[in-house]
């Protein structure tokens, strides 16, 4: 013994009224057995309410890495517009310097020539057009003014601009991705399956993309389903900085509701949160949700992209019909390959040309050579007085097709052989962070309820497996919904593991609560109560008798005791099977 | 269930401990009984080492003191709750509170409570006259300050506390010096061994840690919680947590100092000084926090603690400091009066300073770390205690003393409560001494406190508003041995040389009739006899003593 415990002692002794004040006032409960049949067991079970207001949950991106990435998935932010994405990709493809044109693979390097021709750089030679070559030396007149002259743009503009580049390629490529058509979202009667549609031309965004900086975005929109894909390749993105914080601010009751797991009377607690989605935020503030830490210029590092190639050559039509396209096997190409996209990108090109001709002359003042094209972009080439031999008739895009198709192969490619694979650094993702942050919001406000699992897990507040809970119909309710009523609970009532899994199965063959114990007439129904609707429910008094279904298939009989305080119900719980 | 606890001593006032600011209440504890019921300050007895070590001059035998008995007490109390509530089971946080929400039941009268602790109360003191009618030496064993209560659980003053025990034992060793035959001095040094346990029902709403930790992020919800918290929001079923101390532990230090004058033989007079000490409990402490909302529910935003939650706890308090003025009077040879005034300054009682230590107490995320401090406000007041005791001496061998008194009220209105039945205290006593033989004697005293009947509507946050009722008595039994030779050895020479005189048949009053030598220098020395002391109770409960002094009985006698 220490000297200090010999003084406790002497104390004790000495001031012997101290023995007889010594009672433990502490104590703990201990662990709840199964129920047996037969079994009755009381149990009591509160009803509290803790109502924040404006309460402000910040979760760090730690925090939020850490939470099951199968429901961060379904949370969706926004459906992100790929089209600035594509115009910057493009664009730093077009202007990348020559020391890394060397580097890019000989497809690769084609491909940016396509994006870099203009009139005055096209090499028309083993082309249709070629021919021009020879008419506009014997007008005397650069190919290059010939050529653009017959589109309209100046010699040194683009045959096809970047955005018109870009506006193809989410049509005929990101929009047809697989997942880019569609989202995972709550089910709901308009969405039974939780499959919702995308904006076209757009990438569904949530929550794990931006707290992963977007680390399989590779994976998602590359091959899959027989689509080629447009990313390939996705390093270093980066949308949210260290610092990332979200922050919302929400008024409800913090606190579970108690309920009771029937297989052994233990209280248990069941997440309210999820039950009051649809008043959680105060949309009236404009600070109800707040982000941070987004980086001023969302980048992509390193961007692969590619196109593939169809394995034979595709020639151009030869017809104004079918109308408007012509007869181009090209168009019944699937809408990601070259040279669809080729047909479509000069299409779209030309779209907006006006109709017109151009008459060149010779030196004599003869009509040597004219270039028209109307309306649908079909180009008529004449030449007079035999000065050469021009291209027979066709729409714009038949012509642009072939010519793509021979120089994608130029430097000795085989046809099947130049499917384009590049990688361009520091893509700027083109959306600004302020602009994220509004749609973030607007798209949240709209639809709160896809919010659901998120807010109950950041919550947590569901412990052990209650089968029904307590609600007390307050106050301040209609008459109608005041009073003691039983909750039976729903699949969305179960809680999650750590992979955003249900931890148990909903495993009730008829849930609710019956008035005999075959469980044949059903006394509960989901009738709205203090804004749920989607529970079965009952309101219960003192010698009120149901009976219900546990998870574990057995049967209970509950008996609704006097009641101990107002907000307290007390229940006997009888196995009865 | 009401619950009597065993009392070491009566005064059953409390020491108000918790977690909690403004709670839990005490008022001046001070022991009833200290030595025998005739002891104080004018008093020539071994108890002197306490009640005046000065007076231990006047001593020249070797005396111990040795008493035992019972301590017994009602305490009663109903509230009158006189604020408004909200459901306890309720958990609105901030006023205004729906209107649907306050309990319209919990208002008025409450269930009465009472209190009947009974225990044994012990002392000790020994007075050993060193040189001569110049030194002498005091050691005693007593508990000047005591407090225990028992109240039901689930009384009404549960929040107030539930039970409580505080003991503070002094064990003194002093010294006197007879400067001259008018005066003595003297000082004492006592070494404290306090001693703690309560238990009570802690009321988180009125803590102001957990309202600032609501009130911050990440919670961040206004509230009225806190050591100011109004009462409706005071008293929730999910924020009543029992916490109870065990057996903490003190150690300090104190002194008394005083002075004894004897001018007439008729008249004593004695100014004592007692420091009081500061005490520092160390002891354990269980908190129960068995309930999911501390426990699970609000674990997500940082709130969650252990069920129970268990740790070290210090509690800082001061034993307060007085003054006393005593003075005896011989009026006749059968009958004499004593008493004193004392001004205790309660006013040094005016926190208690509480630590509750355990890494179980942090919760990082709302702050909080593992100390938790508090000041419970007492803001007592100092009081007055005076008694006068009157004495007569019905036969030569036996006395019959009675004793009055009253002490003012140290706890104000404000802070009044349960543990704390303070109020205007009267005081009522009564004993005899019975003196078998010069060398024995033995006394045998009842004492009892009571308080008018206070009715308080000013408790601070209603926690206190109610009727309060106290009784508290003791009966004690005191042996008194005396050993030796008054005077010593030369003294008893200088007995024998002197030519005796026939006895006195008159009673004598006092012990120093009895045995004059006991107290009084040698014939030789002694001041003439209307020098004599008059002094209060004790060996000699003060009656003068009649010139010329009795013959000195033969040891043995």
């Amino acid at each position: 013994m220490t000297a200090r415990h010999h003084l406790r002692w002497l104390a004790g002794a000495t001031l012997l009224a101290a023995l007889g004040c010594s009672e433990d006032t502490v104590g703990l409960p201990g662990d709840p057995a199964p129920i047996g049949v037969g079994e009755t067991r009381d149990v009591e079970l509160r009803y509290l309410r803790f109502d924040v207001k404006g309460f402000a949950k910040t979760n760090t991106l730690a925090a939020l890495r850490a939470m099951p990435r199968k429901v961060l998935q379904d949370v969706w932010l926004l459906d992100l517009d790929a089209r600035p994405l594509l115009v910057n990709a493009l664009s730093k493809l077009r202007d990348m310097p020559e020391a890394e044109v060397a580097a890019l693979p000989i497809a690769g390097q084609n491909m940016r020539k396509l994006v870099l021709m203009t009139p005055d750089n096209a090499e028309l030679e083993g082309t249709k057009l070629e021919e021009l070559i020879a008419i506009s030396a014997a007008v005397g007149i650069p190919p290059a003014k010939c050529l653009s002259d017959l589109v309209g743009i100046g010699v040194t503009d683009p045959v096809i601009p970047v955005e018109v580049i870009a506006d193809v390629m989410l049509q005929n490529v990101v929009s047809t991705h697989p997942n880019a058509q569609t989202r995972r979202g709550p089910v709901d009667a308009e969405h039974p399956d939780g499959v919702y549609p995308v904006a076209p031309g757009h990438i569904p965004l949530t929550l794990a993309d931006v707290i992963t900086n977007f680390e399989d975005m590779a994976e998602r929109f590359g091959p899959v389903e027989g689509h080629p894909g447009f990313v390939l390749e996705a390093k270093g993105i980066s949308v949210v900085e260290d610092e990332f914080s979200m922050t919302s601010k929400v008024n409800a009751n913090a606190l579970p509701y108690k309920g009771i797991d029937l297989s052994n009377g233990d209280v248990a607690s069941v997440n309210s949160v999820g039950g009051q989605i649809e008043t959680l935020h105060d949309f009236s503030d404009p600070d109800w949700m707040q982000i941070t830490g987004l980086v001023p210029v969302p980048k992509v590092q390193t961007l692969g992209f590619g196109l593939v190639e169809n394995d034979a050559f595709v020639p151009g039509g030869d017809s104004r019909e079918p109308a408007p396209t012509g007869n181009s096997p090209g168009w019944d190409l699937l809408p990601w390959e070259f040279e669809r996209l080729i047909l479509d990108m000069a299409s779209a090109a030309v779209a907006d040309t006006p109709a017109h001709c151009n008459d060149y002359e010779l030196g004599t003042g003869v009509s040597a050579f004219t270039g028209c094209i109307d309306d649908d972009g079909w180009v008529t080439l004449e030449t007079f007085n035999g000065v050469g031999s021009p291209p027979p008739p066709a729409y714009m895009w038949d012509l642009e097709l072939e010519l793509a198709q021979v120089r994608l192969h130029d430097g000795g490619l085989a046809e099947g052989e130049a499917d384009v694979a590049m990688t361009i650094t520091d893509v700027e993702v083109g959306v600004p962070p302020e602009q994220m942050i509004e749609q973030v919001k607007a798209n949240v406000q709209a639809n709160p309820e896809a919010l659901r699992e998120f807010a109950s897990l950041l919550t947590d507040s569901t412990v052990g497996a209650a089968d029904f809970y307590y609600v007390r119909g307050i106050d301040s309710l209609p008459a109608d919904q005041q009073g003691d009523w039983l909750f039976f609970v729903t699949e969305d009532d179960i809680a999650l593991d750590e992979d955003g899994n249900p931890v148990r199965p909903y495993g009730y063959d008829a849930p609710g609560f019956f008035a005999d114990p075959q469980l044949g007439d059903k006394r509960s129904d989901t009738r709205e109560v203090d804004g749920d609707s989607e529970h079965e429910k009952i309101r219960v008094a003192p010698g009120d008798v149901l009976y219900a279904g546990g998870d574990d298939g057995g049967v209970f009989r509950i008996d609704v005791l006097d009641k101990p305080a107002r907000s307290h119900l007390a229940l006997s719980i009888t196995r009865v099977r | 269930m009401r619950r009597a606890l065993p009392c070491l001593a009566p005064l059953c006032l409390a020491l108000p401990l918790v977690a909690a600011p403004a709670s839990a209440r005490a008022s001046g504890f001070d022991a009833p009984l200290i030595g025998s019921g005739q002891s104080g300050p004018v008093t020539d007895d071994a108890a002197a080492t306490w009640w005046n070590p000065g007076r231990l001059g006047t001593l020249r035998q070797p005396e111990l003191q040795v008493g035992a008995g019972l301590v017994f007490g009602a305490i009663g109390y109903q509230r009158d709750l006189r604020g408004q509530y909200q459901f306890s089971d309720n958990l609105g946080f901030k006023t205004p509170i729906d209107p649907a929400d306050i309990d319209p039941m919990k208002f008025g009268q409450q269930q009465k409570v009472r209190a009947t602790p009974v225990g044994p109360a012990l002392d000790l003191y020994a007075a050993i006259p060193a040189i001569p009618d110049r030194l002498v030496f005091g050691v005693g064993v007593g508990i000047p300050y005591v407090a225990l209560l028992g109240f039901p659980k689930d009384g009404p003053q549960r929040f107030a506390g539930q039970s409580i025990f505080l003991a503070a034992p002094h064990t003194t060793l002093a010294m006197a010096v007879r400067a001259h035959r008018v005066i003595s001095i003297g000082a004492g040094v006592s070494y404290v061994l306090g001693t703690l346990s309560l238990s009570k029902i802690q009321d988180f709403g009125a803590v102001d840690l957990f309202g600032d930790s609501l009130s911050r992020p990440p919670i961040g919800q206004a509230n009225d919680f806190g050591a100011n918290a109004p009462p409706q929001v005071r008293e929730l079923d999910v924020l009543a947590r029992p916490i109870e101390i065990k057996q903490a532990i003190a150690h300090g230090i104190s002194f008394n100092a005083g002075i004894a004058l004897q001018p007439t033989d008729k008249l004593s007079l004695g100014l004592v000084y007692h420091h009081g000490a500061n005490l520092t409990f160390h002891g354990k402490f269980r908190l129960d926090m068995n309930d999911e909302f501390f426990t699970q529910d609000l674990a997500a935003q940082g709130l969650q603690y252990k069920p129970l939650v268990t740790g070290k706890t210090t509690v800082r308090l001061r034993l307060p400091k007085r003054i006393t003025l005593g003075a005896g009077y011989r009026i006749s040879k059968r009958f004499g009066l004593d008493g004193f005034v004392s001004y205790v300054f309660y006013q040094d009682f005016d926190r208690i300073r509480i630590r509750l230590s355990s890494p179980d107490l942090a919760q990082p995320g709302l702050g909080l770390g593992p100390d938790n401090d508090q000041n419970l406000i007492r803001n007592w007041k100092g009081t007055v205690n005076t008694e006068i005791n009157g004495r007569i001496e019905a036969t030569e061998k036996l006395r019959v003393s009675v004793t009055v008194g009253y002490n003012s009220p140290a706890s104000p209105d404000s802070t009044l409560d349960v543990f704390s039945p303070d109020g205007h205290r009267m005081i009522v006593g009564a004993g005899i001494r019975h003196r078998f033989s010069p060398r024995f004697a033995l006394l045998a005293d009842v004492k009892t406190q009571f308080i008018v009947p206070r009715t308080n509507t000013k408790s601070d946050y209603d926690l206190g508003n109610g009727r309060y009722t106290m009784f508290i008595g003791a009966a004690m039994v005191h042996g008194q041995f005396r050993f030796g030779t008054p005077g010593g050895k030369r003294a008893k020479a200088k007995a024998k040389a002197t030519p005796s005189r026939p006895p006195s048949t008159a009673p004598q009053p006092d012990a120093a009739a009895d045995d004059p030598a006991a107290t009084q220098p040698p014939a030789s020395e002694a001041a003439p006899a209307s020098d004599a002391p008059a002094s209060r109770g004790g060996p000699g409960v003060g009656g003068p003593t009649p010139p010329p002094p009795p013959p000195v009985p033969e040891p043995g006698h």
